[in-house]
């Protein structure tokens, strides 16, 4: 019976204050903020693209993520996304198969780490060419943009008007190590305690 | 119960206890507990009949999901919020009402699951003192008590899974105490009153009419029922059939069956509590209900795709077992242990992963065992498999159970 309740509280014990930290191992990328509400749809097709303009919060951007719909998976075809910086010069790409994204989910574009990229302005595109208005992707925006969120600029061949909102974006980026995920993530997490309880 | 809080082993452990539940409570994090408190917050607004209040306001609130529960949850959980407003404080209704991230960065999430989680902790303890009076000899008390207060299985089951199943799963221990006792219509009104939150302990009634005396037959089958009845009427309609009624969580006990031709299917998990109940009619001249309910729900879980919380109905019959026999208390263990790791490997993140986002939102982006598994196997297959041991050794366990039960 003894060895029951110290086991027990053993694994109470690890679930509570261990666990988090060895789960931690598995985050690859941090987000730099908060997904603003999603609140309406741009279908990105044939020679309709979209365009956003955003500030990186944190430096080692690696993915944006950003929730797409593919109604009924109907989409099997690529979807592009290109980075520019703020001169206009082509950084990063990165490619997804429709058939890799479920209606609705959050997804996100992986690319190798752009180091310095705290404060810089960036744009980035998304098209899929080959696919139809049968089978487009919805990217989903926001009317309630952080300040770090931009111009978002739908394009249809050669032209391209500014829209309200913008996408519904959070950056991604590379931790510098787990030991500093870990102790951001206790840190924050006390700090919460304190509030919550006390 | 004063004396037996006065014996400092029971008085220690009951801290201890209390102590480790409170840890797990206020960390962990499933969106059922924010889902289904945030639809019985209506109560306080004076909404009496919440499936079609859901159903028509659809469109204008955050949370679109239907009342999934039977009434009495509706009620209960709602005039708790209101004891416990002073509590828990003003900003409490908009923290229900956030469907976006930001509910995870409130500065009082963790007195919200605290103070919400704190029913079930009054619902935990009242069973291990309702488990205690199963059996005569201190011993078994002993056993008993501290079986149910550490094991890692019902903490898990109730606090990290905001297991609100935990009010039915009392009253259908009270029920099965009743009934030890002799008193079966008595235990019949439990079993109804349990059903008027979820439906499973409707399963149970058969049995309690074959154990009954004659005498008693028709009150035990006519009183849960006229109960079940009188308090759903008012509730009757589309919304309240759809979405509680005929769930797809409640009518998933029966969704797995093989084709017979014709557009007909039998349902496995349906013939073997079909063969039970023939069994303990013509068959068994000494029906155990511990027996029978513990095998009648160890056969639905092994033939259907249940869900992880559904596993605390079977803990405390479990439990019994184990404490009055010793050789089971392995292979309970193990079951257990199998049955918990099959949800584990579900495609759905708040079974493992998004528990951790009031620590952090940051485990939203770790991927989850069944996405891991997935680059070198067949999460499904892998899936299959437990649930095919589970399966093979509940099928045994329950032979065991009615081998021994006369002992």
């Amino acid at each position: 019976m003894k060895k029951l309740i110290f086991l027990t509280t053993l694994i109470v014990l690890f679930l509570v204050f261990i666990a988090p930290a060895v789960l931690a191992l598995g985050i690859k990328y941090l987000p730099g903020d908060l997904q603003p509400p999603l609140e309406g749809t741009r279908g990105v097709y044939w020679i309709f693209e979209v365009s956003q303009e955003f500030f990186s919060p944190m430096d080692n951007l690696t993915a944006l993520g950003m929730s797409i719909k593919n109604p009924n998976l109907k989409n099997k075809k690529d979807i592009t996304l290109l980075l520019y910086d703020e001169n206009g010069n082509l950084v990063r790409k990165s490619v997804l198969n429709g058939q890799n994204i479920e209606d609705g989910a959050f997804v996100r574009f992986l690319f190798d780490p752009v180091k310095d990229s705290k404060n810089r302005h960036f744009k980035f595109v998304l098209s899929a060419p080959d696919a139809g208005a049968e089978d487009l992707l919805e990217v989903f925006y926001t009317q309630k943009k952080p300040s770090w969120i931009g111009k978002m600029v739908a394009i249809e061949g050669v032209e391209e008007s500014e829209i309200d909102g913008g996408v519904s974006l959070v950056t991604l980026h590379k931790p510098e190590s787990s030991l500093f995920v870990i102790k951001t993530i206790y840190r924050g997490w006390l700090a919460q305690i304190s509030t919550s309880l006390f | 119960m004063l004396e037996f809080i006065k014996k400092p082993f029971y008085r220690n452990l009951l801290v201890l206890a209390i102590v480790l539940r409170l840890l797990v409570a206020a960390f962990y994090f499933h969106p059922d507990i924010k889902t289904f408190n945030f639809q019985s917050s209506f109560l306080k607004k004076g909404v009496f009949n919440i499936y079609s209040h859901l159903v028509s306001n659809k469109e204008t609130l955050p949370l679109k999901e239907g009342f999934v529960y039977f009434p009495l949850t509706y009620f209960f959980l709602g005039s708790y919020q209101i004891l416990a407003s002073p509590v828990l404080g003003e900003g409490f209704d908009s923290w229900l009402f956030d469907a976006s991230q930001k509910l995870f960065v409130n500065e009082n999430i963790y007195r919200y699951l605290l103070v919400l989680k704190f029913p079930f902790l009054v619902l935990d303890l009242a069973i291990a003192f309702l488990l205690m009076s199963f059996f005569k000899e201190e011993e078994k008390k002993r056993l008993a008590f501290t079986f149910w207060l550490f094991n890692p299985f019902t903490i898990i089951l109730i606090y990290i899974f905001s297991n609100i199943d935990i009010i039915p799963v009392t009253l259908t221990v009270a029920a099965l105490l009743f009934a030890k006792k002799e008193k079966f219509t008595l235990s019949s009104v439990f079993l109804g009153i349990a059903s008027l939150f979820k439906l499973y302990p409707i399963l149970f009634l058969p049995f309690l009419f074959l154990r009954a005396p004659r005498r008693e037959k028709i009150a035990v089958i006519l009183i849960p029922l006229l109960i079940f009845l009188a308090t759903i009427l008012p509730f009757w309609s589309k919304a309240f059939v759809s979405s509680a009624l005929i769930s797809g969580l409640t009518t998933r006990i029966f969704s797995s069956g093989f084709n017979i031709g014709f557009n007909e299917t039998i349902i496995v998990g349906l013939v073997f509590l079909s063969f039970l109940f023939f069994f303990a009619w013509l068959v068994d001249k000494n029906i155990k209900l511990l027996s029978y309910f513990t095998v009648a729900l160890l056969l639905i879980f092994s033939f259907s795709h249940f869900h992880i919380q559904w596993l605390l109905w079977l803990a405390p019959f479990l439990l019994i077992l184990a404490v009055s026999q010793k050789n089971l208390r392995l292979p309970v263990f193990l079951l257990s242990v199998l049955a918990l790791s099959i949800p584990f490997f579900y495609q759905d993140r708040s079974m493992t992963v998004s528990l951790f986002k009031a620590y952090s939102l940051w485990y939203d982006l770790v991927p989850t065992p069944f996405v891991v598994l997935q680059k070198i196997y067949d999460p499904y297959n892998f899936q299959s498999i437990l649930h095919s041991l589970f399966g093979g050794g509940s099928m045994l366990l329950s032979y065991v159970i009615f081998k021994n039960k006369d002992s």
